[in-house]
């Protein structure tokens, strides 16, 4: 019997991107900067750059959040 | 949705600095605290929080060191809240929204479509018999039963619809359409005198003629007989039909006197205003006794219209009283003389049948100080009117 680790699991975050408008990131742990031309997210042991322009967040949940706006980028730092 | 929720019941605009807005936004979202509208630019961070929320997130706020104020409030609560002091003001604002909702239960106007020889307002008095009137309570209206009862009592509308459109009573209506007189062809008739008088002409279409030209006649008399010999020397009876003409005498008589009344306007009026809403009169201070002895009055009414346009259940009717006083003066005989033959040649205008002749009777009636000119006037009368004959089986 083959045993899956529950970190593989659970461990990164899941980022869906629907065109360039609309951004649905799942596993993010807390907001480190918020502009409207620059959102970062603290992504497990990651820091996330969400670049564009007019960017607004829709939601933010403890897990998840929703960004709009004109999307340029989405980088790992 | 939630957004015009909170608009409505109340929200915050919250304002921090930049970092500690991070901070705080994060620590909100980990107590699961609602707040929205995140905005970071030149006038800060700024977040919205509900009624509910906005304490909790001070308190947080507080707790976490971050300097954090309140730069807006929207919602009708702070709206109420401004004005707690003017009780006037809002008791006038629900009451204004009472009015509103509650003249909405009431017919404003009625309107009637699909009539062409009945007059709208002889149907609209007629319906308000019924209940259905500007001003009446749309709840406790039966339109069936008003449409029935109207249909018996008004034969001339052949079918009535009543549609109750928000404050609108729509009535369309169809008037009745009577078929034409039909000429019972199996019923009798002789034709009669409907006057005294010397026929000149008779014209027999059917029947038999029992007078000639000349002949004196009485009302009533047999002129044409619907009983023909027959070639066999049997009597047909005929549907008798024709015309007769005759010499009829009419009277004419007018009395002029010498003392004459007139009205002299004193150029005093006096307007009287009623005014009615949603059929309901409010004339609670108003007095409308006529203030003049002797007065001429005109009426009319006005259904009001806001900015011009916007048709309201106000009606203001007016009434002005236009004061005269009576003027005596006398006239000569010649005066009344020629007004009596003025008098006389109007009705010889009037007259539809053909004038033969005339002969004027005038004097003076000292006892009554009058004037007094009688004329007996010859016309040529059509007197032929059918009679129905009476057949007993």
């Amino acid at each position: 019997m083959k045993y899956i680790k529950k970190e593989d699991i659970l461990e990164g975050a899941y980022i869906e991107l629907r065109g360039n408008n609309d951004l649905l990131i799942e596993g993010c742990d807390g907001l480190l900067g918020y502009e409207e031309d620059l959102i970062t997210l603290q992504v497990g042991k990651q820091v996330l750059n969400i670049k564009g322009k007019r960017l607004t967040m829709r939601y933010l949940s403890e897990k998840k959040i929703g960004i709009s706006g004109y999307i340029k980028g989405v980088e790992y730092v | 949705m939630y957004k015009l929720f909170h608009k409505i019941f109340g929200a915050y605009t919250l304002r921090t600095d930049s970092k500690s807005g991070i901070r705080l936004v994060n620590r909100l979202t980990k107590e699961k605290i609602l707040f929205w509208g995140l905005k970071n630019d030149a006038d800060g961070f700024r977040i919205k929080a509900s009624l509910f929320s906005c304490e909790p997130i001070i308190k947080i706020a507080a707790a976490e060191g971050i300097p954090i104020e309140i730069i807006r409030t929207t919602g009708v609560p702070f709206v109420f809240n401004k004005y707690k002091g003017r009780y006037g003001l809002i008791i006038g604002s629900i009451l204004g929204i009472f009015l509103i909702f509650f003249s909405e239960l009431f017919i404003w106007e009625v309107n009637v479509t699909g009539n062409h020889t009945v007059d709208s307002q002889t149907i609209i008095a007629a319906l308000e018999k019924y209940g259905v009137k500007r001003g009446a309570f749309i709840p406790d209206l039966n339109v069936v039963v008003a449409e029935d009862d109207f249909l018996i009592e008004n034969k001339d509308i052949s079918s009535i619809a009543i549609n109750i459109k928000g404050t609108y009573a729509q009535v369309d209506v169809l008037e009745r359409t009577y078929p034409p007189e039909i000429e019972d062809k199996n019923a009798y008739y002789n034709i009669v005198a409907s006057h005294d008088g010397i026929v000149e002409k008779v014209e027999a279409l059917n029947g038999h003629p029992e007078v000639k030209k000349g002949d004196a006649v009485v009302e009533g008399q047999l002129l044409i007989n619907a009983f023909m010999m027959g070639e066999l020397g049997t009597y047909r009876l005929a549907n008798a039909k024709g015309n007769v003409y005759a010499r009829v005498t009419e009277k004419f008589t007018i009395s002029i006197p010498l003392e004459q009344t007139e009205k002299v306007f004193t150029g005093r009026t006096k307007t009287v205003r009623h005014v009615k809403v949603l059929g309901q009169p409010i004339d609670w201070f108003f007095d409308d006794n006529p203030p003049y002895e002797y007065y001429d009055m005109t009426a009319s009414q006005e259904e009001k219209k806001l900015f011009g346009f916007i048709k309201i259940p106000v009606e203001v009717a007016e009434v002005t009283f236009i004061e005269y006083t009576i003027h005596r003066y006398a006239i000569t005989e010649e005066e009344a003389k020629r007004r009596a033959a003025e008098a006389f040649a109007q009705y010889l205008n009037r007259l539809t049948d053909e004038v033969k002749s005339y002969e004027c009777d005038e004097r003076f009636d000292s006892q009554k100080n009058a004037y007094t000119l009688t004329a007996t006037v010859i016309v040529l009368k059509n007197i032929a009117v059918r009679k129905p004959i009476q057949i007993i089986p």
